[in-house]
């Protein structure tokens, strides 16, 4: 019987911590070291309560410890972190209430016979259902956590968190302040309470994940919309440009025309050297080299590097752009993808906009196997440690900024067939994304 | 041991071979053949009698088409995986990187640059071109070929390999570092020369320079520097002695 209690206790210390890492982002939190926090932590409060005699300290000290591991993770506003914790606490214990009763009265329905220890395997058994439950949940649970931390939820979760949260205070102490009478009352209106929030809470977790969901999915389209703009309104630049360059044409081959025919060779040298040298400059124009990405068959793609050429034109970079063949999918997930390559091509941009090169190179193209991404950019500084760069607050730009590389990789870290290759040499700083098509191999 | 010009410029097409019989001259480099021309099927046409490692030196830009120079080299490795292809253009600035990758070009050769500077450069691929074919030797590299990756780096660069996020391992080699999907115990088992020195690490032992016992810390020959764990440390000694011996 007390082993599953113990069990049933010790998991509920880590469905908390799990709950909160989901809740707030804490990645690098692993798996055992939070079985190993959450065991010291659970044995630390069984000896903290039976000593003292003071129930309440379980949900007052959890909290805290929460909110000790949220300061510890650092860059986070300390209302967000107590909201995580709360939900947490409050969130896990109400989930909890809700089920134990559930499964008491599930069980009283049944026709097993009552034991003195089914209290204690239906307790580790709705542990263990939650835990279950938080896992299935992650991903939505994160992004509860990322969104939900904007607007009008996180007001709401917080006026029902609060109180939720003094109700099974005041459940779970027996023991001290009020007198005997006050407290029952006090109890059964918590007991209540407590069902009533929990049920609140859930509906309020669902709608605005549905909410953030939405809102996520609306912000990609129209960034997707408004680079996709901002190309097609550059392409038509780029026509018009080239229509007037042929009338000029047209006009610059008649006036030639005319020497000819008079055989006048001084009038043919002066429209040579004053109209007809200058167009070569024309012709270099660097803006055709827009032209190149239409073998990207990936708007999302397409859209992205065209923006970013653009940019990096009016930082005066030196832009070459090799697509050789037609590039028809990306060989990951494309969200990620713009993602990963919207991060490369800022970083190479802010940097060769800083070096003196000032050179940005990007290919794209398949072989037989791997997808090549390639971008290069003239640096500043030979001696970057490639090596550091990669860990999260790292980075050799202006404060704050060393966010991109880190989720680069935290991205590629969750694509298997990804392989990030960081080279320098020459000058040139080198990022190349390799990614393995699925083939049929024997 | 043949050498291939493939150019449809008559006068380049001169000047070229011209410099590659100078070079080889100068440099003592010998070849059976000294095959010119400008027109592909009759180099692909070639290719069956070359024994050994050849080198091409390849137009991009032939007869008006602006990549046949591509297709040929595309045409030469289905052949020949090991020949050495240089490609010779008009603007190698703006050489495409993807070829470099697609039929593992050597290098380009820009027409445009001075004479003085295309010999340097000629005499480079030459030399190489000779040195692949006096050792040969089979490429002495860590190789991870499977359906998640394709990573090829030489065992002379390779420093270490550490675990980087579940199933994420990171190699540090020379100036570059590879981020792969792939298990530490994977890569120590590809060759006898890595060695697991920690938990997260497996080191290339011949790449190691010292070892601080207070620290328990591997420094390698590049001056980054990998930790030893207290269970391993006895394995790692008895390695560096066993390699000194």
């Amino acid at each position: 019987m007390t082993y599953y209690d113990l069990a049933a206790m010790l998991l509920n210390g880590f469905s908390h911590l799990y709950m909160y890492r989901q809740l707030s982002g804490y990645d690098r939190l692993s798996v055992p070291t939070m079985a190993g926090l959450s065991l010291l932590f659970t044995v630390f409060l069984g000896t903290i309560v039976s000593v003292t005699g003071y129930p309440e300290l379980n949900g007052v000290l959890l909290l805290v410890f929460l909110l000790a591991v949220g300061l510890l993770k650092g860059g986070m506003p300390i209302i967000h972190n107590v909201l995580f914790a709360l939900f947490s606490t409050a969130g896990m214990t109400l989930a909890r209430l809700v089920g134990l009763e559930t499964a008491m009265w599930l069980y009283m329905e049944s026709p097993w016979n009552l034991y003195i220890w089914t209290p204690s395997v239906l307790h580790a058994t709705v542990s263990v259902l939650i835990l279950l439950a938080a896992l299935a949940g992650r991903r939505q649970i994160a992004l509860f956590g990322r969104y939900a931390v904007k607007g009008p939820v996180f007001i709401m979760s917080y006026v029902l968190l609060v109180p939720a949260y003094f109700a099974l205070l005041l459940l779970t102490s027996p023991t001290s302040l009020m007198p005997a009478s006050w407290y029952e009352q006090a109890a059964t209106i918590s007991y209540v309470a407590a069902f009533v929030l929990f049920f609140i809470l859930m509906l309020v977790l669902l709608i605005s994940w549905q909410v953030a969901k939405d809102r996520l999915a609306d912000q990609n389209q129209q960034q997707l919309d408004e680079e996709m703009l901002a190309y097609i309104n550059k392409l038509e630049k780029i026509n018009d440009e080239f229509i007037s360059f042929r009338h000029d044409y047209l006009n610059v081959l008649q006036t030639l025309d005319e020497g000819v025919r008079q055989k006048d060779l001084a009038l043919i040298e002066d429209v040579y050297t004053k109209v007809v040298a200058p167009t070569s400059e024309q012709l270099k124009l660097r803006e055709f080299d827009l032209l190149k990405l239409s073998n990207i068959h990936v708007p999302e793609v397409k859209s992205v590097i065209g923006v970013k050429v653009m940019s990096a034109y009016r930082q005066d970079l030196e832009v070459m752009i090799d697509i050789p063949e037609p590039v028809e999918t990306v060989a990951m997930p494309l969200i990620d993808f713009v993602r990963v390559l919207t991060v490369l091509l800022d970083n190479a941009i802010e940097e060769a906009a800083e070096s003196d090169g000032k050179q940005l190179q990007i290919a794209m193209f398949d072989t037989m196997e791997v997808q090549y991404v390639i971008i290069r950019n003239s640096c500043r500084d030979q001696s970057a440690d490639v090596q550091r760069l990669f860990a999260k607050h790292v980075s050799d730009k202006a404060q704050g900024r060393g966010i991109g590389l880190f989720s680069v990789k935290r991205i590629l870290d969750q694509t298997t067939n990804a392989t990030l290759e960081t080279t320098l040499a020459d000058d040139l700083f080198n990022q190349q994304l390799l990614l393995k098509r699925k083939t049929n191999r024997s | 041991m043949t050498i291939f010009i493939l150019e449809d410029n008559i006068h380049q097409a001169k000047q070229l071979e011209s410099l590659v019989i100078e070079v080889c001259k100068e440099q003592q480099i010998a070849y059976d053949r000294l095959s010119v021309t400008s027109r592909s099927d009759e180099l692909l046409n070639q290719l069956h009698i070359t024994a050994r490692i050849p080198i091409y030196f390849l137009d991009i830009e032939l007869k008006g088409e602006e990549r046949k120079g591509l297709e040929v080299a595309q045409e030469i490795r289905r052949h020949d995986a090991e020949g050495i292809i240089v490609f010779v253009t008009t603007h190698a600035e703006l050489a495409p990187i993807s070829y470099q990758y697609m039929v593992s070009a050597l290098t380009f050769i820009d027409k445009g640059w001075p004479m003085e500077e295309q010999a340097v450069m000629v005499t480079k691929c030459l030399q190489h071109y000779a040195e692949r074919n006096v050792t040969v030797r089979a490429a002495d590299d860590f190789v991870v070929d499977n359906e998640q990756a394709t990573v090829r780096i030489p065992f002379t660069e390779l420093e270490f390999i550490m675990t980087d996020g579940p199933h994420r391992l990171s190699v540090t080699a020379g100036n570059r570092v590879v981020h792969y999907y792939g298990t530490l115990k994977e890569a120590e088992a590809l060759d006898g020369r890595l060695l697991r020195c920690h938990q997260s690490y497996v080191v290339n032992t011949e790449r190691i320079a010292s070892y601080e016992s207070a620290d328990r810390v591997l420094t390698m020959k590049s001056g980054q520097q990998v930790p030893v764990s207290r269970r391993l440390v006895r394995k790692v000694l008895q390695r560096m002695k066993g390699a000194g011996s």
